[in-house]
């Protein structure tokens, strides 16, 4: 039950391992270790058998996995983490991701928690309660693929099935010690996703390591990811704050992994920048937040009860409260980083810089110390992530350290446009200059 | 953060507003909307300010792609 998806999915597929076995043995454990984790909220054993029988042989034959409260099943709509949906309401379905994963033959074993509305990329709210990081259970997971990430790190499943609107894959990948993939924009599959016109959102793998997100990844794509050997790599880091406006623990750690990987592949590193840097941060909230503003009325708002959070009712007025000249100014600075990070592109393959300001914060005061101040977390995480949603581009959080409280640190690689494949090559990379020292971690609750 | 003007014109600004929507906000709904203000409001004031005027657009941007190269524009 340790071992990684692809390990699974080969034992299956070579006949050493039972695939009725190893779902009543993937229930069990989430029966046994879920609590201190809430990661998954709910399970569905006759499904998830009905899918087991009915799997076809394909890449991840029998291979249990979990799929982030964001997706309609045949037997499940989405809840989005809230006690009460705000606009149409959601049904059933074969979502994308489900069909994605049904077809390569997995079996899904339980939907993930989720930070309330997707609205939050710590997790520390949830009509279901929050999931916690199993890293220590009194510190968020991240968000909003909150329970994908902790589900993960917890080893309840090998992999598991988030989606990524202003970093929402990433942050519980280096919160919770993982590796999560949010592919470029429109090349995994996003049928059935709520926010039907988004120009932002992906779904994607969160998994142990860069080889069982390629798996996962490739399923969701619909498309084999190649992998091939990176050679004279050239890294781009960007000055300023993205680098320096982080806990000195994170900064150190990040660089340190930026040079092994430097001195992996031969490559280089070079300073490079790009044009919109100051607005990436409201840009990238409001280019998401307003892909949404389409499904609110004020009477819909105001018919939101108290069994929704107090934070959520008050973002959702605030919103409507969005100056239109503000929107218009972030679709310009979008247009404005697109040109400025694909002249950067010319000149490097991977830009780097920390997934997250700081680890994981405790639960109880979702805040961050960095240089400049102390804030609320989801004020600084978006200006780490928000840009390669605001672009298109793919981006990949590795694990790379922990800090001195024993928490994850995750580096972000950023690439072009489709070239996924390169980040997770480059991930590989990183993951043997480290000696896989921090995908292989166990968690003290998993170990 | 904003100076007690500021806090005031916030304080204005967000009532007016819920009101002009008719959309009744609590005590504490208006205290958290005023502390995000507080944390928003002047990146949102940047962006408001800042002319982006030599910007070329992006007909039918496709995010899925890189941006057509400046020339074509």
């Amino acid at each position: 039950m340790d071992a990684t998806l692809r390990e699974q999915a080969a034992a299956l597929a070579g006949g050493d391992a039972d695939p009725a076995e190893l779902l009543d043995a993937t229930l069990g454990r989430i029966q046994d270790r879920n609590p201190a984790v809430n990661a998954i909220v709910d399970t569905f054993p006759e499904e998830s058998r009905r899918m087991l029988a009915e799997a076809p042989r394909g890449p991840l034959f029998g291979v249990p996995v979990a799929i982030k409260d964001e997706w309609p099943l045949p037997w499940r709509a989405e809840r989005l983490g809230a006690a009460q949906h705000m606009g149409p309401s959601p049904s059933r379905g074969e979502s994308g991701p489900y069909r994605a994963l049904r077809d390569a033959g997995a079996v899904i074993v339980g939907v993930a928690n989720m930070h309330e509305y997707g609205a939050g990329s710590t997790g520390h709210i949830s009509a279901y309660g929050p999931a916690r990081n199993p890293w220590d259970t009194e510190r968020c997971p991240g968000g909003s693929s909150s329970g994908p990430g902790a589900a993960f790190a917890a080893r309840l499943v090998a992999g598991a099935v988030g989606a990524d609107g202003v970093g929402s894959i990433r942050y519980p990948a280096a919160y919770c010690g993982l590796t999560g993939l949010k592919p470029t924009f429109g090349r995994s599959t996003m049928v059935g996703h709520h926010v039907a016109q988004t120009t932002t959102i992906v779904s994607g793998p969160l998994c142990r390591d860069a080889a069982d997100c390629r798996l996962l990844g490739g399923v969701l794509f619909g498309e084999v990811l190649a992998s091939r050997e990176p050679d004279r790599l050239r890294i781009g880091v960007v000055p300023g704050e993205l680098w320096d406006d982080c806990d000195p623990e994170v900064t150190r750690a990040c660089r340190e992994a930026v040079e092994a990987l430097r001195g992996d592949v031969g490559g280089t590193v070079a300073e490079v920048d790009f044009d919109g840097r100051e607005h990436v941060l409201m840009a990238s909230i409001l280019v998401g937040q307003t892909e949404e503003l389409a499904d609110s009325t004020p009477k819909r708002v105001a018919a939101l009860g108290e069994e929704v959070s107090l934070i959520a009712r008050a973002l959702l007025r605030y919103r409507l409260l969005i100056p239109a000249v503000a929107i218009s100014k972030a679709l310009r600075v979008r247009t404005l980083v697109r040109r400025s990070l694909a002249e950067v592109f010319e000149h490097v393959d991977v830009l780097a810089w920390p997934t997250v300001a700081a680890p994981a914060p405790p639960l109880e005061n979702p805040t961050v110390e960095v240089p400049s101040g102390t804030y609320p977390a989801d004020y600084v995480n978006p200006r780490q992530a928000g840009i390669a949603n605001l672009a298109g581009v793919p981006a990949i959080s590795v694990p790379v350290a922990r800090s001195s409280d024993g928490l994850p640190i995750g580096l972000q690689l950023l690439a072009p446009w489709g070239r996924d494949e390169l980040l997770l090559d480059v991930a590989e990379a990183l993951e043997r200059a480290n000696g896989r020292e921090w995908v292989d971690a166990l968690p003290p609750l998993a170990s | 953060m904003p100076d007690e003007g500021g806090a005031s014109a916030t304080k204005t600004f967000v009532s007016a507003g819920l009101d002009l929507l008719e959309l009744e906000a609590g005590d504490a709904e208006l205290a958290v909307i005023e502390a995000v203000d507080a944390l928003y409001r002047p990146l949102t004031q940047s962006l408001i300010d800042a002319e982006l005027d030599g910007i070329a657009p992006e007909p039918g941007g496709d995010m899925s792609r890189a941006p057509r190269a400046l020339e074509q524009s």
